[in-house]
């Protein structure tokens, strides 16, 4: 995976650049917005991460040059600004996904990952799988082993974002954006309480657990 | 607030009305030159008319009566006009006086006026005479010459000047005195929203322009609108405030914490577990520190101008569906009580909308305790809406109904509960920036909040 990251910031650039090479990432950065759009034409990356706040050309405004361009890698925007229509503002502009500073490096790379993920122009989705675990999309059914599995609509949507993101991490403000399309910060841990419902059905009676808890990031659903 | 008074020249009124009075008799005075310019050559005129009208008569006696009587009636004229500024005499064909009132006679050559030297005469009022106004005429050898003295221009000049003055007197009195009463009516209000403003230049924000017994006019409105402007900017400030005691106070012992937990730290025991606490430690403290600034956002209430509508309904049914999982796990029921189908969509932001319920869910999740009910309902009334949040634990003690809003309340200090204190908080502010009203039922048991929307639709319905 390419990444380009644009950042002026010296420390929170290394951080980034780091901890995405660490992960064997090839990663490019740039320190200015008129850097990064030159840099986003001339290349072919495949997700970008711009901070809103660089010098020469602001980020939105350089996503925007870089959309009006035809360019449509996606973009992470990352920002010290968190007022209620900033991140409006920023998937407006043509970002794809909006990270509030000071964030995990975890939180980052599950996000890139999930950007990365191109939506393949294959035939109507009817069936998600993994391993012996089976979700029926036209009829709404899950099964696993053969056996059948009730789940509340609820855990059914959390289940397929599951199932859609396999083998990748899923951070638990992911789930509750992507699942319900909210964005807000809960005190209690709803996520957890949400997972905790669903492997009740879909792990517990079965040997072997599909989801699986990653350490201070989120959970991930592998065989 | 400055000591300066305010003298009443600097007073509109006042001022104004010496303007005009100052145009007033500029404008007069010329009327009176140009009146007075008129008159003279008048009087001129007419003083010329009246010596040609009796030149014809001595003309007329002289060819009737002969010489003797024109000389005996020109001395008679003489003795008895000279009192009245006329001049008249006869001279003879070597410049002698025979007869009139005039001493000498030296007019030559003959001009339309002339001063008192040249009769030789005293005038009556040798102060306001300059001279005569002259003509003559030939008869049988002799040649009559009259004269009328200018001194009537002196008494319609007094005249005009006396009433000039005394008109100019009046109309500046007049003036004055109005102008300085409707000076004094606007100065005393003008002078009492500047010594407002001076106050609140000087940082008290909380001077506010008297509210008049005055009529309701312009000066009154300004004077409101200075009141409306200082309440917000007052509001604005207070909240700027607020939000530095805030930061200062109450992030300071999480940091002292965070601050010794990491100095203690160490890498031979539980050493990923001391980083995730102190990283956790973090993410909290930026949390409320988020909380706060949301806060602050929303109480300058300048973010809904431009979000759509948004269907109370679906978020409150989202947000209970995803806090029916943790209250489950916390040994509770979160229930669905009434929920109108046909809720108003309200104009809002969908996001800040969810934050409210779950706050309010997550403060009754947290303070009952297991095997309690959660219960929320939604009723369309009218063409607003109340939703409530009731749950039957402990309840709120009465003394302290009025302070769950405030920042970092906690009813309980004794106990650790998770939470920052800012959930009611940001819950009420979200309320108001959506022009809704969210507080505490008075129940007796358990605690019920209530949002209304709009905020006086009990008053309306």
């Amino acid at each position: 995976m390419r990444v380009l990251v644009v950042e002026d910031n010296e420390d929170t650039a290394d951080y980034i650049i780091r901890g995405l090479t660490q992960e064997g990432q090839s990663v490019d950065w740039a320190r200015t917005g008129r850097e990064g759009f030159l840099r986003a034409l001339d290349d072919d990356f495949d997700v970008m991460v711009v901070d809103r706040m660089i010098p020469e050309l602001d980020g939105l405004a350089m996503v925007r040059a870089i959309r009006e361009a035809g360019n449509t890698t996606p973009v992470l925007f990352l920002s010290a600004m968190d007022g209620v229509s900033d991140r409006v503002d920023g998937l407006t502009a043509g970002g794809d996904d909006y990270l509030t500073k000071p964030f995990a490096f975890a939180e980052l790379s599950a996000r890139l990952q999930a950007l990365t993920r191109r939506p393949t122009l294959k035939k109507e989705e009817t069936e998600l799988r993994v391993a012996d675990l089976v979700v029926d999309l036209l009829r709404q059914k899950v099964s696993r082993a053969g056996r059948p599995i009730e789940l509340q609509p609820r855990e059914f949507r959390l289940l397929c974002y599951f199932m859609r993101h396999t083998e990748r991490v899923v951070t638990r403000t992911m789930l509750l954006e992507a699942v319900w399309e909210f964005h807000f910060n809960p005190q209690t841990n709803v996520v957890d309480a949400l997972v905790s419902r669903l492997r009740n059905k879909v792990d517990k009676p079965f040997d072997a657990a599909l989801i699986h808890t990653v350490r201070g990031s989120g959970y991930s659903l592998h065989a | 607030m400055p000591d300066t008074p305010h003298i009443s020249h600097n007073r509109t009124g006042f001022r104004l009305s010496l303007q005009y009075s100052f145009l007033y008799t500029i404008l007069v005075t010329l009327i009176f030159v140009v009146a007075f310019l008129l008159s003279q050559h008048e009087l001129r005129e007419w003083a010329h008319e009246w010596m040609w009208d009796d030149a014809e008569s001595f003309v007329q006696m002289a060819e009737r009566d002969g010489s003797d009587a024109l000389i005996a009636s020109i001395e008679a004229l003489g003795r008895i006009n000279l009192t009245y500024d006329r001049i008249y005499a006869l001279v003879d064909a070597d410049g002698v006086v025979i007869a009139g009132n005039a001493k000498v006679v030296n007019i030559t050559p003959l001009r339309s006026f002339y001063p008192i030297e040249a009769f030789g005469v005293e005038p009556a009022d040798p102060e306001e005479t300059t001279g005569y106004w002259v003509q003559s005429i030939p008869i049988n050898g002799y040649t009559i010459i009259q004269g009328t003295s200018d001194h009537v221009i002196y008494e319609l000049l007094e005249a005009l000047r006396t009433s000039l003055i005394l008109g100019v007197l009046a109309f500046i009195a007049v003036g004055l005195y109005l102008g300085t009463r409707v000076g004094k009516l606007t100065g005393d209000r003008i002078a009492a929203i500047s010594d407002t403003l001076d106050m609140a230049g000087q940082g008290d924000l909380s001077s506010r322009v008297p509210a008049g017994e005055g009529p309701k006019d312009d000066l009154e409105r300004v004077g409101r609108k200075i009141n409306d402007t200082l309440e917000r900017i007052e509001r604005l400030v207070d909240v700027q405030k607020q939000i530095t005691t805030d930061i200062a106070h109450d992030l300071r012992s999480p940091l002292q914490r965070l601050r010794q937990r990491l100095e203690k730290i160490d890498p031979d025991t539980d050493f990923d577990m001391q980083r995730d606490a102190s990283l956790d430690a973090i993410d909290e403290i930026v949390e409320t520190f988020q909380s706060l600034l949301r806060i602050a956002e929303l109480e300058r209430g300048r973010l809904l101008e431009d979000h759509g509508e948004t269907d109370v309904g679906k978020v409150l049914a989202t947000v209970l569906e995803i806090y029916e999982d943790t209250a489950f796990e916390a040994g509770q029921t979160l229930v669905t009580g009434q929920l109108d189908a046909g809720l108003p969509a309200i104009p809002g932001n969908a996001n800040l909308l969810a934050q409210m319920f779950a706050n309010l869910i997550e403060n009754a999740i947290t303070h009952c305790p297991g095997g309690s009910t959660i219960t929320v309902s939604a009723v369309a009334v009218g063409s607003g809406l109340r939703v409530t949040i009731a749950d039957n634990g402990p309840g709120i003690p009465l003394a302290e109904r009025e302070r769950v809003f405030d920042r970092f309340y906690r009813s309980d200090p004794s106990r650790y509960r998770k939470g920052n204190g800012l959930g009611l908080s940001l819950a009420k502010a979200i309320s108001t920036a959506h022009g809704g009203d969210l507080s505490l039922a008075n129940v007796d048991t358990g605690a019920c909040f209530v949002w209304v929307w709009p905020a006086d639709l009990m008053a309306t319905s």
